[in-house]
């Protein structure tokens, strides 16, 4: 029976054996290339978003904490934008100067004019399409506390005068039309019996 | 001398800033800015001996070689996550174990051999020339069978028997550096080596005098 030492020597060149085993000719040359082409393709492979990172990664090195902070102060930047700024997301429209409503005149012509005589006497009220939303100032004490309705009063035109009478020129002002105190518009007439 | 030609002395020294870890630390710094030229210089720095290790473990140079290959790559991908706590060679050393492990749990299913040939010094070798007393035309022949018994014992280790034998017996790594790259105590290195040196003499006691 031989000594431990004997067998432990003998396996030590064994193990010795392996150091000898080399791959195929040329293997350690080609494989740098093979690695930098691989690590090449995978990069392209990856798209647009590993080039930015990579590209983020080398001017300013990957912290998350970093990232972060830059993406809360994006945020925070645009809040105070938007509280500063109202009209920079809900733009308020454009007024007249004197705050009106932007009202379309009706043209009336002479020769309908026995279709509105006809038409018994209600008070006539101003056609929703008469009153753009845009052209509506805000309603008073909601965005501007302390601002009273602006309301223009009502004036009519003289039975049968007004229909003579040659119509103004298309205005802004918050007048609907200018009708003489007292006279009703349109004329009411009493019905023939 | 170590299988890659290092003296196994440059391997055990410890970690200080010697000019060629400082060159090294260089390398790492500009690869991690994704300079593949320093990359390439760190490649074939270490591929001899990591294409060992995994050879080794491996037994087939087609795995070997597809191993060392995802190795490198997959390093080069986690240069960021290296601080530079254990040397650039402990680290991707610890990668390559890795690897391997996690490919021969895989393979364990399959066991062939696909041997390298050997290199034409290793007849001259004065060592293995005493092994096979034959000085005739056959000691090439006695040599591959010599060969080959070999490593279907290390084949019948257990992986982590085996990475040890490979890192310290054949590679010629101390045990303090093993115990780094497979993350456990000088002890339990010790205990596999007697372990796995008990197993192998059995395996092969038909071939010891």
């Amino acid at each position: 029976m031989s000594a431990p030492h004997d067998k432990w020597d003998t396996l030590r060149k064994l193990l010795a054996l392996k150091r000898h085993e080399l791959p195929p000719p040329g293997f350690f040359d080609r494989l740098p290339d093979r690695i930098r082409a691989r690590i090449e393709a995978e990069t392209e492979s990856s798209g647009g978003w590993a080039a930015w990172r990579r590209w983020f990664n080398f001017q300013w090195g990957f912290k998350p904490a970093l990232a972060g902070a830059m993406l809360a102060a994006a945020a925070g930047l645009y809040v105070v934008e938007v509280t500063q700024n109202p009209a920079a997301t809900n733009p308020e429209p454009r007024l007249s100067p004197d705050y009106g409503l932007v009202v379309v005149p009706a043209v009336v012509s002479n020769a309908s004019s026995h279709l509105l005589a006809d038409r018994p006497a209600t008070p006539w009220t101003p056609p929703a399409s008469l009153q753009p939303h845009l052209g509506t100032p805000p309603p008073p004490g909601l965005f501007r506390p302390g601002a009273g309705l602006m309301v223009s009063p009502a004036a009519f035109t003289p039975a049968g005068a007004s229909l003579q009478a040659p119509l103004e020129p298309a205005t802004t002002s918050n007048a609907l039309h200018q009708v003489p105190a007292g006279e009703t518009w349109p004329p009411y007439r009493t019905p023939q019996k | 001398m170590t299988a890659a030609g290092q003296p196994e002395a440059a391997i055990s020294r410890p970690a200080r800033p010697t000019p060629e870890r400082e060159e090294e630390a260089r390398l790492v710094a500009r690869a991690r800015e994704g300079d593949l030229a320093a990359y390439d210089t760190l490649v074939r720095r270490y591929q001899e001996r990591v294409y060992a290790t995994l050879y080794h473990m491996t037994a087939n140079h087609e795995d070997a070689a597809d191993l060392t290959q995802e190795t490198f790559v997959k390093a080069f991908r986690a240069l960021k996550s290296f601080k530079g706590h254990s040397s650039f060679f402990t680290w991707i050393y610890r990668i390559a174990v890795n690897k391997a492990l996690n490919f021969l749990k895989q393979r364990r299913h399959r066991r062939f051999l696909s041997l390298n040939d050997l290199d034409l010094r290793a007849e001259n070798d004065p060592e293995l020339v005493e092994l096979v007393s034959e000085d005739t035309p056959r000691r090439g022949a006695r040599l591959n069978e010599l060969q080959e018994r070999l490593n279907e014992a290390l084949l019948k280790l257990s992986e982590e028997h085996r990475m040890v034998i490979t890192l310290h017996d054949i590679q010629g790594l101390p045990h303090e550096q093993i115990s780094r790259i497979m993350r456990c105590n000088v002890g339990t290195v010790r205990s596999r080596l007697h372990y796995a040196r008990q197993q192998l003499q059995a395996y092969l006691a038909d071939l010891m005098p």
